[in-house]
């Protein structure tokens, strides 16, 4: 049953994207705009068929159905009920069938936000680039990515289980689908751009139609790379929150082109210029995203993440490569008219400064992107395997990270066209004390080494600049200061300064020892006193615990390991204990053993790692607060929105 | 033509070249690895479930004294507890395992089956044949581990066949069925 309902949910959109791609090209090509109309309900059949898929599969995944063969492959019946619904995105094909939904879900947004403007040709032809797109992932999952394959069970048939790593913490359930909707909200402002490039209407129109699309979808693609770090920090106990793998990449990569062109884009809506530039980044985006599941599902490098099946890269391939030709011969089609009229006057100016914030989001894009494939690269020149670690991606990250801390301070001080150095002098007075100051705080804290002092100095500038930015402008407006896109971005501002404490602060200062312990035995590690205190072996229909009791300096902690009982797999879960200046975390490295119940765990001190978190919280926090208008446009001003996109943008 | 289409036409062949590359990249889990046919299968060595010794040479040495017909024909199957495609394919082994292959003649060839647990704990794989049935040798332990690499093995079920010469003559990758081996095997 619940395969007929699957397979016929994927027939359903694949259906329903085609049909409503075609009905609005010959619509767009009839004198009459009723097709397109009609063209873009389909969005809701396409929806429709994704929701019974979805539905489908949770509903195997819920009662166990293992007939359909990724229930028997992922599915268990000793799952807990979480884990359970999470088990849909745990494995290749349950991650397609949630793309394809998350997809769906924009598409019918899309059709519902623009019903009132189905007839204009940019609407239109946005709906057709997002109802292939919708159409290819539908292919997909008709073809090798399919989530409802039959399998026969034999009398008694238990299935493993999801992998015992995504099934031991809450932030699995969320981590991947707000991933999602970053990635794959990108396909709204994508659509818009090819839509321009096709209409040929490339003014300012499309940027703003698709400006709170592309906040959101920024938005979530943050909270999902934050949330999938605190996972990692959570679960692996390894005292880490960012490997650099190639995974952690892709979803690095659309992040740093979408935040350049967040950037990028305020240039052209306020100068008309960087007009390429912009339509290239919100292509480069998608492609990225694209690039990245090529990455993630085709095995080609080798990640921790990669799921095992082949058959879908080869597809992934073609479709980024049919989308970068269309999208390179569209740009070149258009060539001329993309021109922008003048230039940026002075490199001492707002415009100038987000150039530079671009070139450093390009190159910290390209550092990654190279890095990432280099392996490939030497593979196919020189026949040999490498691979590319963390030393390289730090190494060349530091100095884009510092830039870029630079510039956030720097920006938001500079007017537009030109500044005069009076005004610089005096609107950079106190970014500088507040540089000036955490120098000094931080070295008297005892922050010592060159690098990280430089770092929490720049966090300083930067967060004193958007400080003060924020006080001005609340000084003014009241709580009404801190809404609206440029206060908002001052939020996200702060939210990156402390992000970058947190990971400055965690990665220079770290210290981390291993050691074997026996019940009521203590050492000293750091400032810290631990003692082993005792241990306790816990049963769960699906797992073995065992766990120890850890007391550190008067408080407790208690890491463990779980041996799961489907897959035999052992997941240390280790215990930490937070708080603002430091996190200390016991990794439970060898459960109890021997007579006298020897232990070995691992320690690890990291100061200010809590602070990583907190940016995140706040990025997303000044994310809302920027899609928020800073006034109520009155009527007048929504007329002039409309002619802007539609008849001003054909007149340009 | 301008500086601006002349950027667009190079950016054009750098991603061409970049797609060339992902393409022609093999993928680490690019599907079954048949080299092996038509090759000496690699040793086989290493203790079973039950604690007994197992060394395919042992068998391919005996062969050698023997006339063909009386020949042994061995299959080895990658399985492991915790997949599904071993389930499926458990019924098919079995049926091999206690018929065996009968020539048109209706003489029975000499097979024998050997088992290699991937990734997998001793006290499942108990519980698996428990469970399941069948009592065929069965290779467990770290060990497996090389004679799945030596095979090219990229995750259970696979299931390779080898004539008593000691090439091999099939893969079959996937659950494997009566009939996979019924026409390997041409004693």
């Amino acid at each position: 049953m619940n395969l007929v309902i699957g397979s016929f949910g994927i027939v359903l959109a694949l259906a329903g994207a085609l049909t409503g791609a075609v009905t609005i090209i010959v619509g767009i090509r009839s004198p009459r705009d009723r097709l397109q109309i009609i063209g873009a309900r389909y969005a809701w059949v396409a929806f429709a068929g994704m929701c019974l898929s979805a539905f489908a599969m949770q509903r195997a995944l819920i009662t166990r159905d293992f007939s359909v063969q990724f229930v028997a492959e992922h599915g268990s019946s000793l799952t807990p009920p979480l884990y359970n619904v999470a088990t849909m995105w745990s494995a290749l094909e349950g991650s397609i069938l949630l793309w394809g939904l998350i997809l769906a879900g924009y598409l019918a947004v899309v059709a519902k936000k623009f019903s009132k403007r189905l007839s204009d040709p940019m609407v239109s032809w946005a709906l057709v680039s997002m109802f292939l797109v919708m159409a290819f992932f539908a292919l997909i999952m008709l073809g090798p990515a399919n989530p409802f394959e039959s399998f026969n069970p034999p009398v008694g048939y238990d299935g493993p289980g999801p992998n015992p790593l995504l099934q031991n913490h809450i932030l699995v359930a969320f981590h991947p689908p707000m991933l999602y909707l970053g990635y794959i909200g990108f396909t709204v402002p994508f659509s818009f751009a090819v839509a321009a490039l096709i209409t040929g209407r490339l003014g300012e129109g499309w940027l703003l139609i698709t400006r709170r699309w592309t906040l959101f979808s920024w938005g979530f693609l943050t909270a999902g790379i934050i949330l999938g770090a605190w996972w990692a920090y959570d679960v692996l106990g390894w005292g880490g929150y960012w490997g650099w793998d190639p995974v952690e990449n892709a979803s690095l990569l659309p992040w740093l082109t979408g935040t350049a062109y967040l950037h990028s884009v305020l240039v052209q809506e306020r100068r008309g210029l960087l007009r390429v530039w912009n339509l290239s980044l919100v292509c480069a985006t998608f492609l990225l995203t694209i690039l990245g599941t090529f990455i993630t599902r085709s095995g080609i490098i080798a990640s921790v993440h990669a799921f095992s099946e082949g058959g879908i890269g080869p597809w992934l391939l073609w479709f980024f490569s049919i989308v970068l030709f269309a999208v390179i011969c569209l740009i070149f089609w258009r060539g001329e008219e993309l021109r922008s009229q003048g230039g940026i006057d002075s490199p001492l100016s707002r415009e100038g400064a987000f150039l530079a914030n671009n070139l450093a989001f390009g190159g910290f894009a390209f550092v990654v992107l190279l890095g990432t494939v280099f392996p490939l690269i030497v593979e196919a020149l020189q026949n040999r395997q490498i691979s590319v670690g963390a030393p390289y991606f730090e190494k060349m990250s530091m100095p884009i990270g510092f830039s870029l801390l630079f510039l956030m301070a720097v920006a938001p001080i500079l007017p537009w066209r030109k500044a005069n150095t009076e005004l610089v002098r005096d609107r950079i007075e106190w970014p500088a004390w507040g540089a000036v100051l955490s120098l000094v705080l931080v070295v008297l804290l005892g922050g010592r080494g060159l690098l990280p002092l430089l770092g929490f100095t720049f966090a300083g500038f930067a967060g004193t600049s958007a400080m003060r930015h924020l006080t001005l402008s609340a000084r003014r407006n009241g709580w009404k200061g801190l809404v609206g896109r440029s206060n908002g971005g001052m939020v996200v501002h702060l939210g990156v300064v402390f992000l970058a404490i947190g990971l400055i602060g965690s990665s220079s200062y770290i210290s981390q020892g291993s050691y074997s312990l026996q019940p009521g035995e203590s050492i000293q590690f750091s400032e810290s006193t631990i003692t082993y205190v005792s241990s306790e072996r816990l049963s769960f229909p699906n797992k073995i615990q065992e766990r120890v009791q850890i007391d550190i300096d008067g408080s407790l902690l208690e890491p463990s390991i779980e041996r799961f009982t489907a897959s035999g797999q052992l997941v240390p879960s280790p215990s930490t204990r937070t708080s603002p200046v430091k996190d200390i975390q016991i990794a439970l490295l060898d459960p109890p053993a021997g007579e006298n119940k020897s232990i070995v765990i691992q320690v690890t001190k990291q100061p200010l790692l809590l602070w990583i978190w907190v940016g995140g919280f706040v990025m997303l926090m000044g994310t809302v607060l920027s899609a928020i208008p800073m006034q109520k446009r009155k009527a007048g001003r929504n007329k002039q929105r409309v002619r802007l996109s539609g008849k001003k943008d054909q007149e340009k | 033509m301008t500086v601006m289409k002349s950027g667009i036409i190079g950016l054009a062949v750098l991603g061409i070249a970049f797609i060339v590359l992902l393409a022609t990249r093999t993928t680490q889990t690019n599907g079954p690895n048949y080299a092996i046919v038509g090759q000496q299968a690699p040793q086989i060595q290493g203790e079973t479930v039950d604690g007994e010794d197992f060394e395919l040479d042992e068998i391919l040495l005996k062969n050698r004294s023997l006339p063909i017909s009386d020949q042994t024909w061995v299959a080895v199957n990658f399985f492991a507890s915790w997949c599904s495609g071993c389930v499926t394919e458990h019924s098919e082994l079995l049926r091999f395992y206690e018929e065996g292959i009968l020539r048109d003649d209706g003489i029975k060839c000499q097979t024998e089956l050997i088992g290699v647990a991937f990734n997998d704990r001793l006290s499942d794989i108990e519980n698996f044949f428990k469970k399941y049935g069948g009592d065929w040798p069965v290779l467990a332990g770290e060990e497996t581990n090389r004679v799945a690499i030596d095979f090219s093995v990229l995750t259970a079920p696979e299931t390779v066949l080898i004539a008593p010469n000691g090439l091999v003559v099939k893969k079959i990758v996937g659950p494997v069925s009566y009939d996979d081996l019924a026409t390997g095997v041409t004693c």
